[in-house]
């Protein structure tokens, strides 16, 4: 128990660093949204209108403090502010228009390569030695060597493009309406197969290879021999006595994975046009848009502080050791 | 997660302390014993094992290799191509040919001399920041593992934040407020986020290894603080520490050619990262010029595989439990994957 | 219906006569059928996609007030302008307004607006409307992006059909701005919205020709309008506007045939596009305004003219089009007019004048200017101040980038010892606000006339002291000869007194330099004709042809109609 409140002691802090990070770091350089917004519109602008501009877009002069302490009083009524590049449109509601995408995408492509690569991991572990072992490793290995990127765009070109057994870009066909109809989810999944396809294949090998490493660690423990010794089948022993100890350090790192499934769809999204907010964050960047640039960071950070945190409890959990031992 | 997915990778041993194998100690003997052929138990000498075993992991020794190449490419490189690579000319997205090995860009640019002059910096960086945050995260790792009490909580929880706040927003972030850009930011960006990892690690072994009788027998001897920890504790924790070093590496070079491609270096320089920038800005996949953005994907995939292989003898080297089985082979005992 | 004369000479000896007449009668009757075919050949209906940009996801944004975000087609589609400028040939069109008319001091304007035109929930649009915007703009200095009430003074309506405004003092061009840029929104509608900066408008009612039919962030689609004022039209039934987050994706599509209109850079446009379907794609970059070097006039030694002409002798704008600017972006001509969109407005002086690469010349002038080479090949003034400095440019920017690599190298060549300075946008920016920079790449700002681009260039009042941000003046060019010709530009309704005055700026621009023009920005376009035509081109420049130019694509989608 004491040592579950320390957690949560320590992840408030963590997410109040996080909040403090994120005020000050747009805030360190010259150059206002106001201006970038003018430079867009390339227009005459005359000073009146940019200075009000600036208090519409809630740029203030007002010392670094008084701005800190407003942001986190917005912050705690849950006002995220009105984001420049969406002008007029609050954060808020960009962030809830394509916060659910990238949590579909990602979040099946990493359960899916988590779970294909354990399962591979605990298959090469099994049979070590064997030519699976030697062909599947260094391959996956180079695999999730490839900048994801660069793996990203020569499957759209080779497959979409070229070959075209995919399509192009987009979450979903334009021509059907978005609704929990079978149209619709048949051609978002259809989209969504190829993003998925090249996030899986880049990353599986992370998995596989840690999986590995602890399965075969574990198989020289004696108590997998005791098993094999009492004439347990091959299957048993492998599932019921080894996986189910190697697999903890991966059910954390699993965990911990699915925090960053929020902040790591970008580069996806810029290849395959695919609706999320890693793209957004990318034009509040390029648009000095400080409200959204914050509230995408917030997001991002309360998920990795939360899958963090299950993490923990999924540990404590699984493992009896950690509930008696400091940790 | 693309640039962190190989945090969850080979050999480094992951999360906590309280795993399966913490029982075997990572501060192995430096020297394997092993019978020879005549049952005795022999010490063998260090240049034999090393050049045996060698060729025992062809992964590692390909691994060596490759690194090695790219070594030599990234210094003798820039010497011999005699061109510059920045040079424009009217031959214009040719492909491979006698006269340019890697065909040319968009603005008439000869992409074999990008490449090959853009190793070394690709290179430098890569390796120059993957050794700063390991660094790094030897110095705090071990001092937060021995000292424990407040200082331990204290960087415990440095380390934990630059855990949980997300890279590749953070680094995206401070990529572009930057006021001036290059290689240097993306060094300090990448040496930020990537050193709490290696960090965390260290603390755990450190923590398992203090109550040793060797550190035991150091205190009583009266051994100071800072001697304990990097005299005596450092040398047992290297095979972890190079299995970090090695992937911090990757991941460096990774996120380097990630932040580049996204245009947030200095896109007037010559890099791996730097090619793909301008190729993917002069749609080059839409032109079919496949020549120009393949080599610069390939090396670097070429290099982090070479890099992730080494690792895999590191880590065989620490946890004999992951080596091959070597000897005697019958038949029967292939089945058994009986360490 | 035969003559009767035709049968008689059927059976009569004029057999051949009648069956040239029956002939004759045959043509005639299908020459009639023909015109009337001719005059309904615009078919009515059709469904249009549309790609201005890759901006990502679309928030529901329709306020035609705010200039950066609001979605494209908010501004023409939905709401319109009293008058439309063709900033292809400078000519003005009635739209909302049917006529306009200066005083003759021209201190007043009087608009007469167009009778029956209505909002699209059937209300009538009338004066009332037109002083309620403006006076939304006057209360909301937010949103007045044109300045306009710094010049007009006051406004009245002496009926439904009619608005004078009075200005402050002369000032022509703001027929521009007021005409051309302003876009009229319903009173009944606006008078009950409590913040207009901030409203998002998310169900628009507007006078144009098309209304919102469906709105999710990857797309929202246009339904004409059956209450337009224009009778007929639109033919198009329906607009789309598909979502891309990057130009690779919306380039690939292009390629494929799925779009109808694109407003996109691509670097090898015939290959990926036009040689894909010669008969259907195609494409004109027609320009658009002057990229400009521009040197900084109170630093040394850009403050001397010589060092100026040098740096343009120097500079291969051939190469910079051809490589740079993947042949997209031709040089521009001295006098930094827009051509062949402003040619009515090029002094006859300089109707033959072009740049030309002369290092020679380049040399000469910095020799008789006082620098000699130094031991490392780079000049060096009297003083013994070597000749280096940088050039800025936002490193995203990619074709920029080339084109300053490329002129680097030009003067590197001739010997003065120049660096490429690629940044972030934002320093990027605040370096030409408050002028602490060397040089910099950078656009103009156009309008209609040539006028336009020199005020915001030239005019004293748009630049300011070092350390001040200046709003478009960054080379901080304070001339009072300069000054007094825009002056008399504006000041005079007369054609002739205005062309006098540009004549006389053209001289400024050629002869003193103030800063240096290099290749013309282009307006990205290319359309298929493989489902609708009408598009403008080079033979028919009706429109800004760029599917982003406002209200330009009112008057484009206007014009287009099914095969």
């Amino acid at each position: 128990m004491r040592h579950l409140l320390r957690r949560i002691g320590f992840y408030l802090v963590a997410l109040w660093a996080s909040i403090t990070l994120n005020f000050l770091i747009p805030r360190l350089v010259p150059g206002n949204p106001a201006q970038v917004l003018i430079a867009r519109l390339q227009g005459r602008i005359d000073p009146r209108a940019e200075h009000a501009m600036e208090i519409a877009f809630g740029i203030s002069h007002d010392s670094l403090w008084r701005q800190y302490f407003e942001y986190l009083g917005n912050l705690a009524h849950g006002n995220l502010g009105i984001s420049v590049t969406y002008f007029p449109t609050p954060v808020a509601t960009v962030i809830g228009q394509d916060l659910p995408w990238t949590l579909a995408l990602m979040g099946t492509a990493v359960v899916l390569s988590f779970v294909g690569g354990t399962l591979l991991g605990i298959i090469v572990a099994w049979r070590r030695g064997s030519r699976l072992d030697a062909l599947l490793t260094p391959a996956l290995t180079f695999l999730s060597a490839i900048p994801y990127f660069w793996l990203a765009l020569v499957m759209l070109y080779v497959l979409g493009f070229v070959l075209n057994w995919f399509p192009l870009s987009g979450g979903y066909d334009l021509s059907t309406e978005p609704g929990w109809t079978p149209a619709f989810l048949l051609s978002a999944f259809q989209h969504a197969l190829l993003p998925a396809f090249t996030i899986v294949i880049s990353s599986i090998a992370g998995w596989l290879l840690g999986m590995r490493n602890a399965m075969m660690t574990t198989l020289s423990e004696d108590y997998v021999l005791m098993a094999q010794a009492k004439g347990l089948s091959q299957r048993r022993v492998m599932l019921a006595y080894a996986a189910r100890n190697a697999i903890l350090p991966n059910i954390t790192g699993f965990a911990l994975s699915l925090g960053f499934i929020v902040g790591g769809a970008l580069l996806t999204e810029i290849v395959f046009s695919y609706p999320g907010i890693g793209f957004a964050l990318l034009q509040a960047v390029q648009n000095s848009d400080y409200a959204l640039l914050q509230g995408i960071f917030l997001i991002i950070a309360v998920a990795v502080l939360g899958a963090n945190f299950l993490a923990d409890l999924i540990y404590v959990a699984l493992d009896p050791r950690v509930r008696q031992e400091r940790s | 997660m693309q640039l962190n997915k190989l945090k969850t990778e080979v050999g480094v041993p992951q999360v906590t302390p309280q795993l399966p194998f913490s029982r075997a100690s990572v501060a192995t003997r430096s020297v394997p014993l092993h019978h020879n052929t005549r049952g005795e138990l022999q010490r063998e000498s260090r240049w034999r094992t090393g050049g045996s075993w060698l060729a025992a992991n062809p992964k590692v020794a390909i691994g060596l290799g490759i690194v090695g190449f790219f070594l030599l490419v990234a210094i003798l490189g820039p010497l011999i191509i005699q061109q510059d690579p920045t040079a424009l000319s009217s031959a214009v997205l040719q492909p491979p040919s006698s006269a340019h090995w890697l065909g040319t860009t968009q603005t008439g640019q000869d992409v074999f001399a990008q490449v090959v002059v853009g190793t070394r910096t690709s290179l430098l960086l890569g390796l120059g920041t993957g050794l700063m945050a390991t660094i790094v995260s030897v110095i705090v790792g071990l001092i937060a593992g021995y000292c424990g009490g407040l200082i331990d909580d204290v960087l415990s929880l440095f380390i934990n934040i630059f855990l949980v706040v997300p890279a590749i927003p953070l680094a995206i972030i401070m990529a572009a407020y930057f006021p001036f850009r290059g290689p240097l930011p993306i060094a300090i960006i990448v040496t930020i986020t990537g050193w709490a990892w290696g960090a965390r690690v260290l603390r755990a072994q450190t923590l398992s290894l203090r109550r040793r009788e060797f550190v035991e027998a150091a205190r009583a001897s009266g051994e100071t603080t800072l001697r304990i920890i990097f005299a005596e504790i450092l040398p047992n924790e290297i095979a972890v520490v190079a299995a970090g070093l090695v992937g911090t590496m990757i991941y460096a070079i990774l996120a380097q050619v990630g932040l580049e491609f996204l245009g947030l270096g200095d896109v007037t320089t010559v890099s791996w990262g730097t090619i793909f920038y301008w190729a993917q800005n002069n749609e080059a996949l839409l032109l079919g010029a496949w020549w120009w953005f393949l080599a610069p994907g390939l090396c670097v995939a070429l290099l982090g595989a070479g890099l992730a292989f080494i690792n895999f003898g590191i880590d065989e080297l620490a946890n004999p439990r992951l080596r091959k089985e070597r000897r005697a082979k019958k038949p029967s005992q292939a089945k058994k994957a009986v360490a | 219906m035969i003559p009767r004369s035709t049968i008689s000479f059927v059976y009569g000896r004029g057999r051949v006569f009648a069956l040239i007449s029956l002939l004759l009668v045959l043509i005639t009757l299908l020459a009639a059928c023909g015109s009337s075919l001719n005059t309904n050949t615009a078919r009515q209906g059709g469904t249009l996609t549309m790609v201005p940009g890759p901006v990502g996801d679309y928030t529901r944004n329709f306020n035609v007030f705010a200039n950066g975000s609001v979605l494209n087609g908010t501004q023409g589609l939905i709401y319109e302008t009293l008058l439309f400028f063709n900033r292809e040939d400078g000519s003005v069109k009635p739209w909302l307004a049917s006529s306009y008319q200066f005083s003759s001091d021209a201190t007043s304007i009087t608009f007469k607006l167009r009778p029956n035109v209505q909002w699209s929930d059937g209300k009538p649009f009338t004066s009332a409307d037109v002083l309620f915007t403006l006076r939304l703009i006057r209360d909301h200095p937010a949103i007045d992006y044109s300045g306009l009430w710094t010049v007009i003074t006051g406004m009245t309506a002496p009926d439904a059909h009619t608005v004078i405004m009075k200005l402050k003092r002369p000032w022509v061009p703001i027929l521009w701005y007021l005409g051309g840029q302003t876009y009229i929104i319903p009173q009944h509608l606006w008078s009950s919205v409590s913040n207009p900066v901030t409203y998002t408008n998310p169900d628009p009612v507007g006078t144009g020709p098309f209304v919102l039919k469906s709105f999710t962030p990857q797309l929202y689609v246009f339904d004409r309008n059956p209450h337009f004022w224009q009778p007929g039209k639109p033919y198009i039934n329906e607009v789309r506007y598909p979502s891309f987050n990057s130009n690779t994706s919306a380039d690939l599509l292009l390629s494929q045939g799925s779009v109808d209109w694109t407003g996109l850079f691509t670097p090898d446009v015939n290959k990926t596009f036009a040689q894909r379907d010669p008969a259907h794609n195609h494409y004109w970059f027609p320009p658009s305004d002057v990229i400009t070097l521009y040197p900084n006039l109170t630093k040394y030694p850009f403050n001397l003219l010589a060092v100026r002409q040098a740096i343009s002798a120097a500079i291969d704008r051939n190469t910079l089009y051809r490589i740079g600017e993947n042949g997209y972006e031709p040089p521009s001509h001295p006098t930094a007019l827009v051509l062949p969109a402003n040619q009515s407005f090029l002094s006859s002086t300089y109707a033959h004048t072009s740049f030309a690469l002369d290092t020679a010349r380049a040399s000469s002038l910095l020799g008789r200017a006082g620098f000699k080479k130094g031991s490392d090949g780079i000049y060096v003034d009297k003083n013994g101040r070597r000749l280096a400095f940088n050039i800025n440019v936002v490193s995203g920017w990619t074709d920029w980038v080339t084109d300053c690599q490329i002129m680097a190298s030009n003067l590197r060549a001739i010997g003065m010892d120049v660096k490429v300075n690629a940044i972030s946008f934002n320093s990027y920016y605040s370096a030409l606000q408050t002028g602490s920079f060397d040089t910099a790449i950078s656009y103009t700002n156009t309008g209609p006339s040539p006028y336009y681009l020199y005020n915001s260039l030239l005019a004293s009042i748009n630049t300011a002291p070092i350390g001040q941000p200046a709003t478009s003046n960054w080379e901080r060019w304070s001339d009072p000869t300069t000054d007094t010709l825009l002056q008399q530009y504006a000041s005079s309704a007369d054609p002739a007194v205005q062309q006098e005055a540009l004549s006389g700026i053209q001289k400024i621009m050629v002869e003193q330099l103030p800063t240096i023009p290099l290749i013309y920005g282009a307006t990205w376009y290319e359309y298929s004709t493989t489902r609708f035509v009408g598009w403008p081109d080079q033979q028919h420049p009706y429109a800004v042809p760029a599917p982003y130019a406002a209200p330009d694509v009112e008057v484009v989608l206007l014009n287009l109609h099914q095969v």
